[in-house]
């Protein structure tokens, strides 16, 4: 009976041990594939830092190279719009000055007397000073506007070029900080948090640049306030020009107005 | 000049224009200038002038003053066309704004 139990005792050993054997790897196993405590969290924000920074840097370096590609697309089009704009103007004035010189010539044939002649010949000089004075004023009025747009975005340039490089500044060293004090066995949590508000801080400072940016509209409208009022001038005080010049021509001929 | 010499004189001649036949059957054609074997590159296109549409000239005093105005209308109108470069200045509004998302929060969560 004794001997049975004994037996019976080491058989059930022999097997337990069998199964632990089996069972061993299969448990190392799983314990080695078990998720980590948390792949994003405080306590590995240490351990992120610096593929964060790595990141946060390639973003930086995305979003500059698009706002400079805008800002060279930008004068380019200005560029390209104001030639045409005054290959327009050009030839426009151009087509005018031949109707002119043609209308000039039909008055003169028209003409009977010396009196009128002399009138037609007068009136040509008074009018084509108006006009010469009217091209004149209306080019200045475009230049004034033209550098006050340039100026405009230039100092909206400036601005956010500034604000820009005070921000990759002021995260590149919250990074380097955070990294620093990751190194030096710092609480992750607290450099999180550290890294955080220095970064928000930051980022509300360029908000207030950019924000403070959107006052050029008012700068924009003074400007194209200014360059209508000028050209209205410049067209009134030819019509002004012109009427007298065109009694005086009817007179000639004996018209009335 | 005796007979051989004749004969002699004679042979030589017709060496001689035989000679000469033969060099210039020989010597190559002057080289015919090849046609261009590119394409010709045709020439850009110019930017077309502006077509600018004016009244008729005539001798009548009213009609210059109805094209005088015109011409003033047009000159306004074509000063004001600048205002469209102001669309430009804040052109790049969107790049602007867009800049200060350099990170995405959930990187530091």
């Amino acid at each position: 009976m004794m001997k049975a139990s004994s037996s019976n005792l080491a058989a059930k050993a022999a097997a337990g041990a069998l199964m632990l054997g089996v069972l061993a790897p299969a448990l190392a196993l799983a314990e080695a594939t078990a998720p980590a405590p948390t792949a994003v969290g405080t306590k590995t924000f240490c351990a992120r830092i610096a593929d964060i920074d790595a990141k946060v840097l390639a973003g930086m370096g995305d979003r500059t190279r698009a706002y400079e590609a805008k800002k060279a697309e930008r004068t380019e089009k200005i560029a390209t719009n104001r030639a045409e704009r005054d290959q327009k103007l050009a030839a426009t004035r151009a087509a005018w000055d031949q109707n002119r010189a043609e209308r000039y010539a039909k008055l003169d044939e028209r003409a009977t007397t010396t009196a009128q002649k002399a009138a037609v010949a007068t009136f040509k000089n008074e009018l084509e000073a108006a006009v010469v004075a009217r091209k004149t004023a209306v080019d200045a009025a475009l230049v004034i506007y033209r550098n006050g747009l340039d100026q405009a975005i230039q100092a909206r340039k400036t601005a956010v070029d500034g604000a820009q490089t005070t921000l990759k500044t002021s995260v590149t060293a919250a990074l380097e900080t955070a990294k620093t004090d990751c190194a030096a066995g710092k609480d992750p949590k607290t450099v999180r948090v550290t890294a955080l508000g220095a970064i928000k801080s930051a980022r509300d400072a360029y908000a207030t640049t950019v924000k403070a940016q959107e006052k050029v509209g008012t700068t924009l409208d003074a400007l194209t306030k200014a360059r209508n009022t000028a050209v209205k001038k410049a067209i009134d005080d030819a019509k002004a020009a012109r009427e007298r010049a065109v009694l005086k021509l009817k007179a000639a001929f004996k018209e009335t107005t | 000049m005796n007979t051989a010499m004749k004969y002699v004189l004679g042979v030589i001649v017709l060496v001689a224009i035989a000679g000469g036949a033969y060099a210039f059957r020989k010597t190559p054609p002057a080289p015919q200038e090849k046609p261009q074997e590119t394409a010709p590159v045709a020439e850009a296109p110019k930017p077309a002038a502006p077509q600018v549409q004016v009244p008729a000239a005539t001798a009548s005093i009213d009609d210059l003053t109805a094209a005088l105005e015109a011409e003033g209308s047009a000159e306004s109108t074509l000063a004001s066309s600048s205002d469209a470069d102001k669309a430009f200045v804040t052109a790049d509004a969107e790049t602007v704004t867009s800049f200060d998302q350099t990170y995405d929060e959930s990187l530091f969560q």
